[in-house]
């Protein structure tokens, strides 16, 4: 399938798909030819205007899930500054591969690149070797070396130009002196290419929904001391809130933006487990991610977008004065996942598994009760070991517990003991759990302490386990 | 040779397995009785009862597995009650088995098809004759109730279960058990709660268990058989798991001692059928067959003809066969006056006294039978005459044995499919959700 456009006078190839390009059909051929090359070729007219609406949609989806600020860079690409807020998704190259596996869910093929600057970030990203890269931290210029020199953001002119003149990559650049080449290609030349090594800032203007909900402030005066923004903060969250009233919202993702003097934008972002509209609870949450937000020479407008607000509906919180009011620990979930990130809080639900590791699973804080609890009548204990930690023990095979047992080096001996609670390694997960067998005890040592140690098989056959003694867990 | 073996028996200690679990209660048992019996033999079991659920239907296979292997079989049955905890009954004679099989035939009867709705009141109606063993959960004062009323209905024939089922706290249960059953007056027996013949059953165990909850295996969660070993364990292990109650062990010998109860004393008892009370069964046959082959050759009787009649008939009245002949002969009967299509077919085919009476259409005269096909004092089995009805109108006889013969004394017989490998095979990938290829 290709796409045809018209270019001056001429209709050519403007996009081809992969199994074209395999057909020998290329962008700029002429449209004349290419449809005479290959026999069964489909044909669709290229429309630039909903090209640039739909990847501006792609930008708005990037801009609510991952980061404040978004735009959209050229025509096939988009640019995100991810600074500050990689960490709520797990590190860089994490936040890069959700992103990727996200879009290639819905069907779209994507490389991503992570660099210091915009112009660096772009041509790695479609000239870099890996479809998915993240550059290590202040690379410089030398990263840029082997691309292509295409990869710099020129006009076509300038690139065939330079392609003429026997520089090829971006390093060919580089190692030559600056002045002839700023002669005689301009500053625009030069200009990218301090883009690119991040010598030169390149502001991103951040893109916003249409219709969001927006407090702005404008300073005759540029501030950056932190209580001065925590001040103002408030004064916009308060705006905002009356706004959100108005029109029955809570906010769930709420960005603060900061344009400094050099036009660079600062952000910050949190998020909310449930929409919000409290004044406090929202100046709390952003006052304590002020410390991030670099003022430079002076923050010149703040402005306080909802990106993502819900229907926040007033409900009774009583429904009788004797009734109690049940605690709400939304607020305090939203401060801890803002500093740490909201997949590290969870809450865990049993799993019907015999196998202790797998009996439990993580599901979101604030997430309804699923009514499945543990029984309260089999002891477990309340610490279990990552991984179950050897020991040495001397016991009675096949069923009796073991009289003394060394554990990190520290031999304790049994006063008492309950067991063998057998448990069956679940076949239909793994084949080498089809004849696997674990006989758990609890035991009492001398000191009072309670450890919950098993055997790795049933003491008789050899394919139920390698016989030896694990610490799994303990008690208290 | 058999002393040989009983030698060897007398050196081990002493057990008797009595709650086993075969393929018969569907869906539960993973092995069949076949394999229970041959395992135990190689133990050194004594004996094996098998206790299938609200079910006697896997009896005769049990009691011919134990004829081939040498172990004894105990007849038995787990009632599973309506809320009550479930009884193990044995009986210990034919007229308690007769009771045992009214008592589960009342439960069928009032729950439809596959379930036995049964509550206590039932049993206790039913009792005389039968050994109850209790099977408790924990030891809690519901339990302590139900062992108590155990004890005044059953007297000395009620036990209470142990069995070690390998969670946390059980030793501790056993000794509360131990403990209440003291108290309640019942005594105490050892059992193993077994569903499977060797360990690497356990596998099939949990597919069938699936099967049963209708979900695949992933589902299947805490529904499996968790914990125990459920496998036929040897004598010598019972011993070393259960050590500290040994008369618990011992009455599990004592328990299939007193329940002498055997298969082989169940006889056939066939229905009156005879039009004129003064004569036997033999003689009324005779008479019909006499005057049946008068109408079958209205020119005389073949000497070929006459002599085969002597023969089966001498042999049919050795075997005491006469009061089946009659039956089967009613019926026709009644199906030839209602002008109903029937025929007889297979081995009866051989059989002249079959031909006058009008049950089959082969025709002694014309082809050579062989009546020891049919009925052979060798093997003494019963006869089976296959007769095939009109299927329009077979319903019109069904309803006339029903009401000739009684509702409670006849029964339309059904057949249990087993799954030969295709089909277990497409079973099991449904349970595994996998697909299929």
């Amino acid at each position: 399938m290709v796409l045809l456009g018209r270019e001056k006078n001429r209709r050519v190839v403007t996009a081809a798909d992969g199994l074209a390009r395999g057909q020998g059909l290329r962008v700029g051929m002429a449209a004349a030819r290419a449809t005479a090359a290959v026999a069964a070729l489909e044909v669709e007219e290229h429309d630039p205007a909903a090209d640039a609406e739909a990847l501006e949609r792609l930008a708005l989806w990037v801009l609510e899930r991952f980061s404040p600020i978004v735009a959209v860079d050229g025509t096939d690409g988009i640019v995100v500054d991810s600074t500050g807020t990689d960490h709520l998704h797990g590190g860089e190259a994490a936040m890069l591969k959700s992103l990727v596996g996200r879009f290639a869910v819905a069907g779209i093929s994507a490389r991503a690149a992570v660099a210091d600057s915009w112009g660096a970030a772009h041509a790695l990203a479609r000239h870099g070797a890996e479809p998915v890269f993240v550059a290590p931290h202040r690379h410089g210029a030398a990263i840029l070396k082997p691309l292509p020199v295409e990869a710099l953001r020129l006009p076509p002119e300038t690139a065939e130009a330079l392609r003429d003149l026997g520089f090829s990559t971006i390093g060919d650049l580089l190692n030559t002196s600056r002045a002839p080449l700023a002669l005689r290609f301009g500053v625009a030349l030069t200009r990218r290419l301090d883009q690119a090594g991040g010598r030169r800032s390149e502001p991103i203007e951040p893109l916003r929904p249409a219709e969001s909900i927006t407090a702005g402030r404008n300073f005759a005066e540029p501030i950056g001391a932190a209580e001065t923004i925590a001040r103002y903060v408030g004064k916009l969250v308060v705006m905002l809130c009356e706004e959100l009233q108005e029109k029955g919202l809570g906010v769930r993702r709420l960005d603060l933006l900061c344009r400094r003097v050099d036009d660079r934008v600062e952000a910050v972002r949190v998020s909310t487990a449930r929409p919000v509209r409290d004044v406090g609870r929202l100046t709390r949450l952003l006052c304590d991610r002020i410390e991030t937000i670099a003022p430079g020479f002076g923050i010149e407008r703040m402005t306080l977008v909802a990106t993502l607000a819900e229907p926040l509906a007033p409900a009774q919180k009583l429904a009788a004065l004797t009734d109690e009011i049940l605690p709400d620990v939304s607020s305090l979930i939203d401060v801890i996942a803002n500093r740490v990130g909201e997949e590290r809080l969870y809450r865990l639900a049993p799993v019907e598994s015999d196998v202790p590791e797998r009996s439990m699973r993580r599901i979101p804080p604030l997430a309804p009760e699923t009514g499945e609890t543990w029984r309260p009548d089999w002891p477990r204990p309340s610490r279990l070991l990552r991984r179950p930690e050897p020991i040495e023990t001397l016991a009675l095979l096949p069923d009796h517990p073991p009289a003394s047992f060394t554990w990190r080096g520290v031999r304790r001996r049994v006063r008492a003991a309950d067991g063998p609670e057998r448990i069956f390694g679940e076949w239909w997960k793994r084949d080498e759990e089809l004849a696997a067998v674990r006989d758990y005890f609890q035991v009492e040592a001398e000191d009072g302490e309670r450890f919950w140690i098993f055997r790795s098989g049933d003491g008789e056959a050899a394919e139920t386990g390698s016989q030896r003694w694990f610490l799994h867990g303990l008690f208290g | 040779m058999s002393g040989a073996v009983r030698r060897i028996r007398d050196s081990r200690p002493a057990y008797a397995e009595l709650q086993v679990t075969t393929n018969f209660s569907f869906l539960r048992g993973a092995s069949s009785a076949e394999e229970f019996f041959a395992t135990a033999a190689l133990m050194g079991i004594d004996a094996l009862a098998i206790a299938d659920r609200n079910s006697l239907a896997g009896m005769v296979r049990a009691h011919e597995a134990a004829k081939t292997t040498g172990v004894r079989l105990v007849v038995g049955c787990r009632l599973d009650l309506s809320g009550n905890l479930p009884v193990l009954v044995y009986p210990t004679d034919l007229p308690a088995y007769s009771r045992l099989c009214r008592l589960l035939s009342l439960g069928k009867s009032r729950a439809g098809k596959g379930k036995c709705h049964l509550a206590w009141a039932d049993l206790e109606e039913h009792r005389d004759g039968l050994i109850a063993v209790l099977l408790p959960g924990s030891a809690d004062a519901d339990c302590a109730r139900q062992a108590e009323r155990l004890a005044a209905t059953f007297g000395d024939r009620a036990y209470l279960a142990l069995t070690l089922f390998r969670r946390p706290g059980d030793r501790l249960r056993l000794h509360a058990l131990s403990d209440l059953a003291a108290k309640a007056g019942v005594a105490t027996v050892v059992t193993n709660d077994v569903l499977f013949h060797e360990p690497g059953r356990r596998i099939l165990q949990d597919v069938v268990t699936a099967i049963r909850h209708n979900t695949t295996i992933d589902q299947l969660g805490f529904r499996r058989e968790r914990h125990a070993d459920r496998h036929l364990k040897p004598p010598q292990e019972m011993h070393r798991l259960f050590a500290r109650y040994p008369e618990a062990l011992a009455r599990t010998v004592e328990i299939a001692e007193r329940c002498r109860f055997s298969m082989d004393e169940i006889a056939y008892q066939y229905p009156e059928e005879r039009d004129d009370p003064a004569l036997t069964p033999q003689q009324t046959l005779e008479r019909l067959t006499w005057e049946g082959a008068k109408d079958r050759y209205p020119d005389g009787l073949p000497d070929k003809v006459r002599a085969s009649l002597v023969h089966e008939l001498t042999l049919i009245g050795r075997l005491n066969y006469a009061p089946y002949f009659l039956t089967v002969n009613s019926i026709v009967r009644f199906a030839r006056s209602r002008d109903i299509l029937c025929q007889g077919r297979g081995s009866a085919a051989n059989s002249a006294v079959c031909f006058v009476l009008g049950i089959t259409a082969i025709d002694p005269a014309r082809s050579d039978l062989l009546f020891e096909r049919f009925v052979s004092e060798e093997r003494r089995e019963p006869p089976d005459i296959d007769v095939d009805f009109e299927h329009e109108r077979r319903e019109i006889v069904i309803q006339w044995i029903f009401e000739t013969y009684g509702r409670d004394r006849a029964a339309l017989c059904s057949t249990v499919i087993r799954y030969r490998t295709k089909g277990r095979c497409a079973t099991s990938a449904r349970r595994s959700a996998c697909r299929r290829i």
